[in-house]
């Protein structure tokens, strides 16, 4: 498929989802009749308020997680790395968890309220394995660092919830399975925090494609690997962190697709960046539309979902591209 | 360009794997260096492109040292292609080529020509939309020649390229088509280094061979002052002839 008709579909079909989820729900609305003001104040209340707010919410964080899974993949050079690798989501996961048992308590993350901490969180995992991976030369120093501080992380999370009540434990795992339930036009607009960070990262497409090659190579192209890989890690780490601060952690689309879109348009970096923040924004709708829509009057989380189909379809698109690369 | 290795030692995990090496590589010259494995042919190439600093002696581009340079200033003078790339995303060969030119701050339609020139330097036209990883061994090695070779192709005269194994992985016609390519590069000013283990290649088409044995250089001289019987007996511990083929001095073992 051409560049020019894959960006064009995937902006039609954006359009069209987002059409399509605006009008969908628990009451249905005619965006049409919306706009040429016929509908009802109610309609328009749920629509503006609501509806819209959450539509440009999914297309945020979508987008972000799906550029930042990109980039993290090129960066590492392998097409199942994911953000989570650089240790934001655990981070998060950890001081969300510590918020939610110990925050009212604790000065520092009452302050931060629960997003707050897991931004916090975040940041300071990322940190962490910069700082372990810091004398290193090698890209495979990080992923091992992140292994190591998710594997950290994971075992706070679960001590945490030892030490928890009933009712903290389901708040911690409603949490940790993100939802857009409840999304306001000020979250969004924290979210859009993220946008900036975005443009600087696709700004670094070529470096990206060059880092592809190996870092040896890289460097005999007169690019500098470790201050690329520091502002990929922290813009990357950045993104992840607004998102899942508001929303709580989103997992597959960032491993998927870009994924999907390599398999389609190839690795061109200025090409491949784009096209998956706009496959991440539309399937990102996609999914919570269903959530939304599927068990009305209730939600499901929309992590659950992501993940759910994610997974197995991430199964599949390994097992062809390995019958591929036989041929 | 001139590029030099002036008393270089280098220390890797606290073993010496090259002693007060001195080679000097002028423009318009094709070097190779030849010896048996893990005699410092790599790690000679490691001091030459500046990615590993000597623990003693220098290393010097155009007579000043190589730390001068910064990597990007490097990138516009030196070229190296590196025994094996770990590339494994789905690039179409002319985007990998394509890569050759980033530091060059010259126009897309420029870079366009230099690639295409290039590719048909190598005979990798008729591949020029396939994707990368897909491609054999050799064509993969061809492709990533021609991306080191298009980011100095419009500057040969003020060139070093630094290949490790280029010919390796390459089939007769490729070889041949590859050093005849070197030969034209080089009588355009370029200086080319190249890490070999066909010592008759080599000998055929370099103007000086280098020939390392445990971190030592054991000769630097023209390939019929280099490749003798007893400095290779001596830097491989194999017994070998050199007989006279049609003019063309030939290594038998």
């Amino acid at each position: 498929m051409s560049r020019a008709l894959t960006f064009t579909l995937l902006s039609i079909g954006l359009i069209l989802l987002f059409l399509v989820g605006s009008s969908m729900g628990a009451v249905s609305i005619n965006p049409i009749q919306l706009l040429s003001g016929v509908a009802s104040a109610t309609d328009q209340i749920i629509f503006f308020e609501l509806r819209l707010p959450r539509l440009v919410m999914n297309i945020i964080i979508g987008a972000g997680v799906a550029l930042s899974g990109a980039a993290i993949q090129g960066l590492f050079r392998n097409a199942l790395a994911d953000p989570a690798l650089i240790g934001v989501s655990s981070g998060a996961a950890v001081f969300a968890a510590a918020f939610l048992v110990f925050g009212v308590q604790e000065p520092v993350l009452r302050l931060a309220g629960v997003s707050g901490s897991a931004f916090l969180g975040s940041i300071v995992a990322t940190m962490l394995v910069l700082l372990v991976a810091k004398k290193s030369h090698s890209t495979s120093t990080i992923l091992l660092a992140g292994i190591a501080v998710n594997a950290i992380a994971l075992s706070a999370v679960g001590l945490l919830s030892y030490l928890s009540t009933d009712a903290q434990l389901r708040s911690v795992s409603f949490w940790a399975l993100g939802s857009f339930n409840g999304v306001t036009w000020a979250m969004v607009g924290v979210a859009a925090l993220s946008i900036p960070a975005m443009i600087l990262i696709y700004f670094e497409s070529s470096r990206l494609n060059i880092i592809t090659l190996g870092d040896r190579e890289a460097t005999g192209l007169g690019v500098s690997v470790r201050q690329l890989r520091l502002r990929l890690i922290v813009g990357c780490a950045f993104i992840v962190a607004i998102g899942v601060s508001q929303v709580g952690v989103i997992s597959f689309i960032g491993l998927v697709v870009p994924h999907l879109v390599r398999l389609t348009i190839g690795s061109n970096h200025k090409v491949l960046l784009p096209a998956s923040a706009i496959g991440g924004a539309a399937i990102m709708i996609i999914a919570d539309t269903l959530c939304r829509t599927l068990f009305v009057p209730n939600e499901l989380p929309v992590g659950i979902l992501t993940a759910l189909v994610g997974g197995p379809f991430f199964i599949y698109l390994i097992i062809i591209q390995k019958n591929r690369s036989r041929l | 360009m001139t590029i030099e290795l002036h008393q270089a030692s280098l220390q890797l995990d606290h073993r010496e794997v090259l002693s007060g090496v001195s080679v000097r590589v002028e423009a318009g010259e094709i070097r190779s260096v030849i010896g048996p494995n893990g005699a410092g042919k790599s790690s000679m190439l490691a001091l030459l492109s500046g990615e590993r600093q000597p623990s003693a002696g220098s290393c010097l581009l155009e007579s000043k040292p190589l730390k001068s340079y910064g990597i990007e200033d490097l990138s516009r003078r030196l070229a190296i292609l590196h025994q094996q790339s770990s590339l494994d995303f789905p690039f179409t060969v002319d985007e990998v080529i394509q890569m050759g030119r980033y530091p060059c701050d010259t126009s897309d339609s420029f870079d366009e020509t230099i690639v295409s020139e290039v590719k048909t330097k190598l005979d990798l036209e008729h591949l020029s939309d396939r994707t990368y990883i897909t491609l054999s061994g050799g064509e993969k090695q061809r492709v990533q020649l021609a991306r080191v070779i298009a980011q100095l192709w419009d500057q040969l005269g003020q060139a070093v390229f630094l290949f490790d194994e280029p010919t390796a992985p390459l089939d007769l016609t490729h070889q041949r088509q590859f050093l005849q390519l070197c030969e034209e590069m080089k009588l355009a000013g370029a200086c080319i280094v190249m890490v070999m283990h066909d010592i008759n290649l080599a000998s055929r088409y370099s103007d000086q061979i280098t020939l390392l044995r445990d971190g030592h250089v054991l000769a630097d001289a023209a390939p019929a002052l280099a490749i003798t019987e007893s400095l290779i007996q001596q830097a491989y511990q194999i017994d070998v002839t050199i007989e006279d083929l049609g003019g063309r001095r030939v290594l038998v073992y």
